[in-house]
């Protein structure tokens, strides 16, 4: 289990901002650190040199250790930390200081000009050693040495120090981190608000948009989009459930009004049968309800699978304005277009397109025009089917694939065909689309064209 | 010819029993699966009513049982579902016919005949009833001596009625058969075209040969 913080972003941007800043500082306090150490380490070689060049200088001047030994002597008074030692070939010539170190140091084998860092007796040291001839003609050797002490515990100090204002510098970015994350964070703590606000009886509301930081736009205008199709789902559910009582609960209350009032009293064998026979049209109709509300809940689902087969268009549409043009005694009908071939199942393409032509033929007028055309548009069959009659209003247009969406309320059938008829559609992998105006409507359906027609 | 029903529905077997009967047909009812494949094997039946869910044994299960003896009678399977899977895994095991609950009694019964129809009779070339007479190859008809113009389909219609003298045709039958439509819609085409027909084989003659059964479809006889 992954602490509380884990997925706080406050958090983890306050940390990562520490992180950065200790990195850069500590960085920087290396180079620093090593900058100030060869400094130096230079200013030391650069003594250590001017040394051992007093004492080559001294060394061939004077004619005897004595006097060499007694001129460094005079040269060196006052220098603390130095240690200077020449070695002739028969022994010591010089130690400064006398006693101590000196001899420790002069013992140091393999040391040459480039100066050497030596810890003694837990005292550091920077050594040099050289060689020179004297006035007397002796070889000698001179070991030059300093205490860096001073200088080290200077670095030291510099060290202590700086590690120090890292580690406050650090939890200063940590705190300023979290101010900084938790302002940056507010609009998405509003945002949060305002999405909390919103319940199934209030989707009308939206996040407001125009305070929202650039980063966050794309979110919440998502955001508020989805709250736009959730609201218009829901209020097309609650139309819906509430169209679906109202379709249910007619036939049934005619039902029960009418064998109720027929069982009051004693009734002759002819209303009886009337009786029964209305029944059975009651019945009939939720029966047909419930088999079209079945069919679109398994189409809603996904659960309507159309059995393919190679459906031909221009013969399925023959074959319905044979069956129904019978209704259309005062019409005149015209099947169109190409001899065009889809996969699908034929029963559900007759559905489909029959209820579009049913419809077609039920609102045009004695004398009017119903036109079915078969035609092809980028690699889709499109069958469209228009009429001559009153226009429908660009409102119910919109609506008109709904369920339970009426043009003209009271009428026959129970407002579902259109719905049936998109659900097919749209399970066959094709779409429907209305228009209306003036000279005709038309409904447009696209299918698939059979890929095997359209290879040739 | 005897028919079984095996259904657990208490109302829709009682009235199944009662409507063949009705019907003309001997009908005999059990309740559950086991008592349905005893009966199916040993009985002599001409016809079995298959409800699918029953208790027990299920529709299918009887079924197979059956064929698996050699029992070659046919099945009409009734069911709540219509599922395109389960019509299919139905007609796989051999069974002939398929209803979805809710249907009409008069579906059924045609459905019935049909199946106890099939590869008997062989189809006869002239129908007639009273002064109506059908010649099918030809394709004319005529009443009372005088010749009645009808368009291929009305042919059909007229000669479907006759072939099924006194029996109800549901609206949904006749769609199927005449017009090979085979859903329910709720337009009046049918009854539209049976007012067609009926302009002219009966509006200018007696006796009147079509008659409609409100809720139920429509039977041709001499009533």
């Amino acid at each position: 289990m992954l602490p509380p913080w884990h997925n706080s972003i406050t958090v983890r941007l306050s940390l990562a901002f520490a992180l950065l800043a200790t990195l850069v500082f500590a960085a920087l306090g290396v180079y620093l650190g090593g900058s100030a150490d060869a400094h130096m380490t230079e200013l030391d070689a650069h003594e250590l040199h001017g040394k051992l060049t007093l004492v080559r200088h001294v060394g061939t001047q004077e004619t005897t250790p004595q006097s060499m030994g007694q001129r460094l002597g005079d040269a060196l008074v006052g220098e603390h930390g130095l240690i200077v030692a020449v070695d002739g070939d028969s022994g010591s010539i010089f130690r400064w200081p006398a006693d101590g170190l000196a001899g420790e140091l002069a013992a140091i084998p393999n040391i040459g000009e480039t100066p050497v860092r030596l810890n003694i007796n837990g005292r550091d040291f920077r050594i040099v050693a050289g060689t020179l001839t004297t006035a007397w003609g002796q070889t000698a050797r001179i070991v030059v040495a300093r205490d860096i002490r001073h200088h080290t515990a200077f670095l030291d100090q510099l060290q202590r120090d700086f590690w120090l204002a890292l580690l406050a510098a650090a939890l200063l970015t940590v705190a300023v981190g979290i101010l900084i994350a938790r302002r940056g964070m507010a609009p998405v703590r509003d945002i949060a608000h305002a999405a909390g606000r919103i319940s199934a009886g209030q989707l009308s509301e939206r996040i407001p948009e125009n305070d929202v930081p650039l980063e966050l736009a794309e979110l919440v205008t998502a955001f508020n989009a989805m709250l736009g199709r959730l609201e218009e789902s829901f209020n097309r559910l609650s139309d819906f459930s509430g169209n679906l009582a109202h379709e249910l609960r007619t036939p049934l209350h005619t039902l029960r009004m009418q064998t109720e009032v027929s069982l009051g009293k004693l009734r002759s064998v002819d209303e009886y049968r009337d009786l029964l026979a209305s029944n059975l049209e009651e019945y009939e109709r939720l029966s047909r309800i419930i088999a079209d509300m079945l069919f679109l809940a398994k189409a809603d689902n996904g659960l309507v699978m159309p059995q393919k087969e190679s459906v031909e268009l221009r013969e399925l549409c023959r074959h319905l304005l044979e069956y129904y043009g019978i209704l259309a005694e005062h019409l005149s009908l015209k099947l169109d277009g190409e001899n065009l071939s889809v996969q699908g199942d034929r029963l559900m393409l007759q559905r489909a397109i029959g209820n579009l032509l049913v419809n077609a033929i039920g609102h045009t007028p004695p004398n009017g025009r119903v036109t079915l055309v078969i035609g092809q548009q980028d690699g889709m069959a499109v069958v469209s089917i228009s009429n001559t009659g009153a226009p429908i209003p660009a409102d119910a247009l919109l609506r008109i694939f709904d369920r339970f969406v009426r043009l003209d309320p009271g009428g026959e059938g129970s407002g579902l065909g259109l719905a049936i008829t998109r659900s097919i559609v749209l399970a066959h992998g094709g779409n429907i689309a209305a228009s209306s105006s003036e000279r005709a409507t038309v409904f447009t359906i696209r299918l698939p064209l059979n890929p095997a027609t359209v290879a040739v | 010819m005897k028919i079984l029903i095996v259904e657990d529905e208490p109302k829709t077997g009682d009235y199944l029993k009662q409507g063949l009967g009705e019907a003309g047909f001997t009908a005999d009812l059990v309740r559950n699966g086991l008592d349905g494949m005893h009966e199916g094997l040993a009985g002599d039946y001409d016809l079995l009513i298959l409800d699918v869910n029953l208790p027990g044994l299920d529709g299918w299960q009887v079924l197979k049982a059956l064929r698996a003896a050699g029992r070659d009678l046919p099945v009409l399977f009734l069911t709540a579902r219509d599922q395109v899977e389960d019509r299919v895994k139905g007609l796989d095991l051999g069974a002939d016919d398929y209803l979805v609950k809710p249907f009409a009694f008069s579906e059924l019964l045609a459905r019935v005949r049909t199946l106890l129809r099939r590869g008997r009779s062989k189809e006869t070339e002239n129908l007639s009833l009273a002064d109506l007479e059908l010649d099918v190859l030809k394709r004319r008809a005529h009443r009372a001596g005088r010749r009645i113009d009808l368009t291929a389909k009305e042919f059909s219609l007229l000669e479907l009625f006759l072939r099924r003298q006194g029996e109800v045709l549901s609206r949904s039958f006749i769609a199927s058969q005449v017009w090979d439509m085979n859903f329910d819609s709720d337009t009046n085409v049918v009854e539209v075209a049976i007012r067609r027909l009926r302009a002219k084989v009966d509006d200018e003659f007696t006796p009147k040969l079509i008659h409609t059964l409100r809720g139920m479809g429509y039977v041709m006889e001499i009533r």
